[in-house]
């Protein structure tokens, strides 16, 4: 096909009308039969490539990307302009991707965007082994390198299909952020002589790069309070943890700014809803954790605020890339306060469970094969620490993960190799490099969008005369004592929720009285419990009274219960019973355990926490259509609540709402 | 695999185009190119191989997918045209009908070593069951794997065996290896002492045919084969006949006079007796054994003249209605035991009464059309 054919149908199909030569380039290429890597800047117009060649191309072309609201995106797009284009990911339901898989197998799209983790589904297996193939795309392709930002053990399957592969069918990887090295690892995984690497600029020479240096948390709070006063339209800022994204949500609404916090706490419908809110500009900004704005189709984001420092330039770039795409001027500020480097150093020095850990997840595996659940049930560790090691093992061969219908389990491998803890070593020096990068970007001697580039490979000198160091301006935020005592009102008045709510429970979003381990309130529970501190002080007691009123405003409770503990004694029924005679409600003692329970802080899983409780408890008392006020001290999985809201629910119970003293933190 | 799972393709014929393969030099992807371009590289396709190859090749992309499935699960895909990872002993024996690939999860070392197969029927009785315990130690002490077909009864026992003596085992199913459940075995295919192979395609459900093929397979990867127990028909009777048929030598253990089994038919059919240790029989000490005691339920207390043989069966061919009848239907109607099948064949073939119709792998022999019987059709 010329480039003249190709334009004419891109304007009749697309209404386009011309490609760059660089994408030109690349659909020669693909429609040649050939593998092509194409690493090009967000917003250079990649997709438009697959898109292309897929519709030219006989039969389906099949496009792995992890990112949902893109496939959302692209796919809707691609409907109006009546091109034939499904997805398959996790928020369809049952129905839904069953009918897509078998027009799929009909041979119905020209272009199937599915999740990488599809590979390990049954149900597209079977599917796959009948469709007509024209082409397999390899989007977000930095995923397949452990040495990328974002490394997801599923591209390895994908990998290995791509080298099953004959060598004359087409193949196209795509990303927008990959340094030389990732770049060779990808070529390596490949097979390098059978791929052209396409590589771009990957400049954004609408961006103002700026860093804006605090001397604690508080100088923070207001710098960036500030800032987004004086920003034009919509922005994200990003944090490093879910409860700081959710402090700095709820910091810039008592201030007045329209502001959500979203992270991978909240449930799919939720992240859904705030995703449309986005897009429409519901919000000024979007306080979030990485999980947000990943291959988001939103080509108008103002700005990009980071409160905390990233473990690499590569993420930093990859997460400010989602802003901008229209090329307008677009405001990208990094807050660094000195005590920051504390998080990223933690990520990356306890990224992984220690070895003896893995060794004793290989001797279970040894003797049959399981599940994750009974993994995380038979070693008691966190889930998360289990499907660390479980991807470490898969990547080094030494195990494998096997989907039959419904049922997926691990195995070992014949023939294993022993366990490389040389590579992890290797990996954490990367990243403390990769750190030491970053902070090197802070320091602003060169042009902070050459920083940038030069890290991913890009040969440049030409400075962007849009950053603070090209413009010679330093930033720097001291609150003042008119500010720092907004900030203690504010704190004060800072609830946190508990997200609760689900159809099949009659639980509601609860209320915290304040983060354990943000404020003061930690080290008095702590003192109480532990310590023989005695009843929790009343300050505790107006703290959590305040947090009640706000939450639940004048809502009225038929009944008080409290969790009964394990190991401190009568400091939940005494502090219960408080705040039943302050807000004039009945306490109820006849929440009981049923049968001894370890303390929960003994399972380090979900999982395991769930099973020494479940069954546990039960009521004495009349339950009936009641509605129940239900007091703890700390919550932090969440899972005794929940237990007992089960068991209330089937006595009859008409709500139970939770009422804690403290939160923990949590994870990202 | 897209080739070797190619449809409208005999194995033989698919061999016979790998062997033009190799002679060019080329490899098989190269080849399929080249095809894909209508290049038929000087081999003679008929209509129809052509296009199941070409369906094949549109296929590959497809198996890529299957491919890297089975790979995941650590199930390793040997090819026939690998030198050194497929065993030479099921060339050498299976010649063209050898499969093209194996799939294989565990030791695929096992393919290439000492190997003997104890095969025999699914309810097997308790002596068959020590026989195969037997041998089957006698095997593990001489360093060969022992082969079996993981079906209940010997099978199971040989496996079971096998591991018992800290000795190695190749199961051989009779179904694609995505289908099976590999919970059983699974220590000890992960320590390498138990491999599963098939050579059918990874999602085939079990199946009888399958279940009768794959002895073609256990028979072709072992040095030696012994038989524990055969009825008269079935998976067990079948291999031992069509091993035979190749000229292998096959050890079946000689049944006592109490038991129920066919075990000496096969060894009057051509298979080498053996006794309880498997030691073979030689001729004169089996002679010495059937003057003593009869060898089986089926010997007859009279001896049948030629004429006597071929009057009787005239008489069961009557009330068979035109079905034929098989040299080992009249060793079994007639309680023959002095009889070889060849020598009946030969008695049988020589009477004008009757005449010979091939009909499968089986001669058949039907009335002759100058009976009356025949006649009466026109009446």
């Amino acid at each position: 096909m010329t480039k003249e054919k190709a334009e004419e149908l891109l304007r009749a199909k697309f209404g386009l009308p011309e490609f760059y030569d660089e994408q030109w380039e690349a659909i020669s290429r693909l429609l040649n039969g050939e593998r092509v890597l194409m690493i090009q800047r967000t917003g250079f117009g990649k997709s438009l490539v697959y898109q292309f060649a897929g519709i030219v191309l006989e039969g389906t072309t099949v496009i792995f990307s992890p990112l949902i609201a893109l496939m959302r995106d692209q796919v809707s797009k691609l409907q109006e302009l009546n091109l034939p284009a499904a997805f398959i990911n996790s928020t369809l339901n049952k129905e839904e991707k069953e009918e897509i898989l078998r027009k799929a197998e009909n041979g119905d799209y020209k272009l199937l965007y599915i999740t990488p983790e599809r590979q390990e589904d049954e149900k597209w297996h079977q599917v796959i082994r009948k469709m007509r193939l024209g082409m397999v795309v390899v989007d977000e392709a930095h995923c397949i390198s452990a040495w990328g930002h974002d490394f997801r053990p599923s591209y390895r399957r994908i990998v290995n299909v791509v080298k099953q592969l004959q060598d004359d069918f087409p193949v196209l990887a795509c990303t927008a952020t990959a340094t030389m090295r990732v770049q060779h690892d990808i070529e390596t995984q490949f097979d390098n002589s059978k791929l052209t690497v396409l590589r771009g600029n990957l400049g954004r020479d609408n961006f103002k790069l700026n860093v804006v240096h605090c001397n604690n948390q508080e100088d923070k709070m207001i710098g960036v309070l500030q800032l987004v006063k004086s920003l034009k339209g919509t922005g994200i800022i990003y944090c490093g943890t879910r409860a700081v994204s959710e402090t700095y949500s709820n910091w810039l609404d008592f201030n007045g700014i329209n502001a959500t916090y979203y992270n991978a706490g909240l449930d799919n419908e939720t992240r859904k809803r705030i995703e449309v809110a986005l897009i429409n500009d519901d919000y000024k900004c979007i306080v979030s954790t990485n999980a947000l704005g990943m291959g988001m189709d939103k080509p108008n984001l103002r700005f990009v605020i980071h409160t905390q420092i990233p473990t690499s330039p590569m993420h930093y770039y990859q997460e400010i890339g989602r802003a901008g795409r229209d090329d307008l001027p677009t405001t990208i500020a990094l807050f660094y306060s000195p005590q920051d480097d504390d998080l990223p150093l933690s990520f990356i020095n306890n990224n992984r469970p220690p070895v003896r850990e893995y060794e004793r997840l290989i001797h279970i595996l040894s003797k049959e094969p399981l599940s994750r659940n009974a993994i995380i049930r038979e070693i008691n560790l966190k889930q998360t620490a289990v499907a660390v090691i479980l991807a470490d093992l898969i990547d080094q061969r030494i195990a494998t993960k096997i989907t039959r219908g419904n049922y997926t389990y691990y195995e070992l491998k014949f023939n294993a190799p022993a366990l490389n803890t040389q590579d992890f070593e290797d990996l954490r020096n990367a990243k403390l490099a990769d750190y030491e990068q970053m902070r090197g970007y802070l320091e602003g001697n060169i042009c902070r969008m050459n920083y940038l580039r030069n890290y991913l490979g890009d040969e440049t000198t030409e400075p962007c005369s849009k950053c603070d160091t090209d413009l010679k301006k330093s930033y720097r935020v001291s609150a003042s004592e008119e500010q720092l005592e907004v900030i203690d009102r504010f704190r004060e008045n800072y609830f946190p929720v508990l997200k609760l709510k689900r159809r099949t429970s009659i639980l509601v979003d609860g209320v915290a009285a304040s983060f354990y381990g943000v404020t003061n309130v930690g080290k008095m529970i702590h003192h109480s419990k532990y310590e023989n501190g005695g009843d929790f002080p009343d300050h505790l007691l107006r703290l959590t009274l305040r947090a009640f009123r706000k939450h639940y405003q004048a809502e009225q409770f038929e009944m008080v219960l409290y969790v009964p503990s394990t190991d401190s004694g009568d400091l939940v029924k005494n502090f219960a019973e408080k705040i039943a005679r302050s807000l004039k409600f009945e306490i109820s003692h006849g929440l009981v355990k049923k049968r001894q329970t370890e303390p929960q802080k003994v399972f380090e899983s979900v999982i395991g926490k769930r099973e020494n409780l479940k069954g546990a408890f039960t009521i004495t008392e009349e339950v009936k259509d009641k509605k129940i006020l239900l007091v703890d001290d700390i919550y932090d999985s969440g899972a005794s609540i929940k237990e007992i809201a089960d068991m209330l629910k089937f006595k009859g119970a008409a709500l139970v709402a939770p009422l804690v003293i403290a939160k923990t933190i949590g994870g990202k | 695999m897209a080739f070797a799972h190619a449809k409208r393709f005999t194995n033989r014929r698919k061999m016979d185009f790998l062997i033009e393969i190799v002679h060019a030099k080329e490899t098989i992807g190269d080849a399929l190119k080249k095809i894909k371009s209508g290049d038929k590289l000087g081999f003679t396709f008929s209509d129809i191989e052509w296009d199941g190859i070409q369906e094949a090749i549109v296929e590959i992309p497809n198996y890529s997918f299957l491919a890297e499935e089975l790979t995941n699960q650590g199930i390793v895909i040997v090819s026939v045209m690998e030198k050194y990872a497929y065993p030479g002993i099921l060339k050498e024996n299976l010649k063209k009908d050898a499969p093209i690939v194996i799939y294989t999860k565990g030791n695929a070392d096992l393919l290439n070593k000492k190997s003997i197969a104890i095969v025999g029927s699914r309810n097997s009785s308790k002596t068959s069951l020590d026989f195969t315990d037997r041998i089957a130690k006698k095997g593990v002490r001489k360093q060969s794997v022992i082969i079996s077909g993981f079906a209940k009864g010997v099978d199971k026992q040989a496996l079971d065996s096998a591991l018992k003596y800290h000795g190695q085992s190749i199961i051989v199913l009779p179904q694609g290896i995505d289908t099976y459940k590999t919970q059983t075995y699974y220590p000890e295919v992960i320590k390498g002492d138990v491999l599963v192979i098939s050579t059918y395609h990874p999602k085939a459900p079990w199946s009888v045919g399958l279940a009768m093929d794959r002895n073609k397979t256990i028979y072709g990867l072992a040095e030696e084969i012994y038989v524990a127990e055969s009825a008269d028909k079935g998976g067990t009777w079948e291999g031992v006949i069509n091993g035979l048929k190749r000229g292998r030598k096959v050890f079946v253990r000689m049944a006592f006079s109490n038991e129920k089994n066919a075990n000496n038919i096969l060894i009057n059919e051509g298979a080498t007796p053996v006794d309880f240790d498997g030691i073979e029989i030689r001729q004169e000490e089996l002679e010495k054994i059937t003057a003593s005691e009869p060898l089986h339920e089926y010997h007859s207390a009279t001896s049948l003249s030629d004429k006597e043989i071929v009057e009787k069966i005239i008489v069961e061919l009557k009330s068979k209605h035109g079905k034929g009848i098989t040299v080992n239907e009249v060793i079994q109607v007639l309680q023959l035991d002095e009889k070889t099948a060849k020598k009946l064949n030969r008695i049988l073939s020589a009477s004008s009464k009757l005449k010979k119709e091939k009909k499968g792998r089986y001669n058949y022999f039907h009335l002759s059309s100058s009976t009356p019987e025949q006649s009466s059709m026109f009446s």
